[in-house]
């Protein structure tokens, strides 16, 4: 194996912390690391430890199997519709809360001959008698309804009446009460 | 592209239930700026904080499904380029309610006077009240949580201001 000198390391290692090495340069520090080092760059060996072995974690996953992309998996789906749902409720969101929400800030509004006029009481009143207006075409309704209700109780009332008419004529169907 | 589409469509999902309100309170915001024209709208907030003292529980609770209440008060003289004002917000009215097959649960005619009470499909909607009389045509919107609660106070005339 090639030895690397001392001088090498350092001239790689700045070009490395310089990000301007290449592949070939940054494998030959992490062998050099991995082999062994010089004391005065004993600091870097962790480092480049670490490297190494993430390498090798990703070796092991790649002789596993091909990696599936995960939209593919029911869970990618799921985690595909959940940030699509995410997104979806957060426009709605910022829908609602910029351009639908602004339009229901008023609690009280009186608009008379185009005038808007600032009365809570004035505009209650309005709306007071507007509505016992609306109750007693109400109570019109209710008087109708009440009578159709004893329409029908009086129906109820005569419908045995019926019964003994229907029971009559079926006797008389039948000849029994006939001589 | 296609993502954006899905998206797009998420995002207005929410405000399907409530086109029907918007499309009813655009009716409503462009009218009462008009002359002859008296409108109102009240928070049920408002309403509750007005009448603290006197409210019943049944009022509060039913105060409190409810969102907004609207009305606008027509006079049938005032005319725009002809046309009576009250009659072009009435034909405004029932295309909304044409086309949202809103279901008409009242028909009530005394003399002169219609009132019809309409419904919107989903509970989360409107509840319309179209009051017809000679000199005058009045819309009584009340929007929120449209139960049978709300629809039976409203019809046995529960719902007060005051």
């Amino acid at each position: 194996m090639e030895t690397i000198t001392k001088e090498k390391i350092k001239e790689l290692l700045d070009s490395y912390f310089q990000a301007t090495t290449s592949l070939e340069e940054e494998k030959l520090l992490r062998n050099y690391f991995a082999t062994g080092a010089h004391k005065e760059f004993e600091q870097y060996k962790p480092l480049f430890a670490c490297f190494n072995m993430e390498i090798e974690a990703l070796d092991k996953e790649n002789v596993a199997g091909p990696k599936i992309p995960l939209r593919n998996t029911r869970s990618g789906r799921v985690n595909f519709m959940f940030r699509l749902v995410s997104v979806g409720a957060a426009a709605a969101i910022v829908l609602y809360t910029f351009i639908f929400a602004p339009q229901k800030s008023d609690s009280l509004r009186l608009f008379i001959n185009g005038e808007k006029i600032m009365n809570q009481e004035l505009a209650i009143s309005m709306a007071n008698d507007q509505f016992s207006r609306l109750n007693s075409i109400l109570g019109k309704y209710q008087g109708g309804s009440e009578k159709l209700e004893s329409l029908n109780r009086a129906g109820d009332a005569i419908s045995p009446l019926f019964n003994i008419d229907k029971l009559l004529k079926q006797n008389r169907h039948d000849g029994r009460l006939e001589k | 592209m296609k993502k954006i589409v899905i998206i797009a469509l998420l995002s207005f999902v929410p405000f399907l239930a409530i086109g029907q309100v918007k499309q009813i309170n655009d009716i409503l915001d462009k009218y009462e700026k008009n002359k002859d024209v008296e409108s109102i709208l009240i928070s049920p907030e408002l309403l509750q904080m007005a009448g603290e003292s006197q409210m019943n529980q049944p009022t509060k609770d039913l105060l409190s499904k409810l969102t907004e209440l609207r009305i606008l008060s027509v006079k049938s003289s005032h005319k725009e380029n002809g046309v009576s004002v009250a009659q072009l917000l009435r034909q405004d009215l029932d295309r909304v309610i044409s086309q949202e097959n809103m279901s008409r649960i009242l028909k009530i005619r005394d003399g002169e006077e219609l009132m019809e009470m309409f419904k919107t499909k989903e509970d989360k909607g409107a509840l319309l009240f179209l009051n017809s009389k000679p000199g005058e045509f009045t819309v009584i919107s009340i929007f929120g949580k449209i139960d049978p609660s709300v629809v039976n106070a409203a019809i046995s005339g529960e719902i007060n201001i005051k």
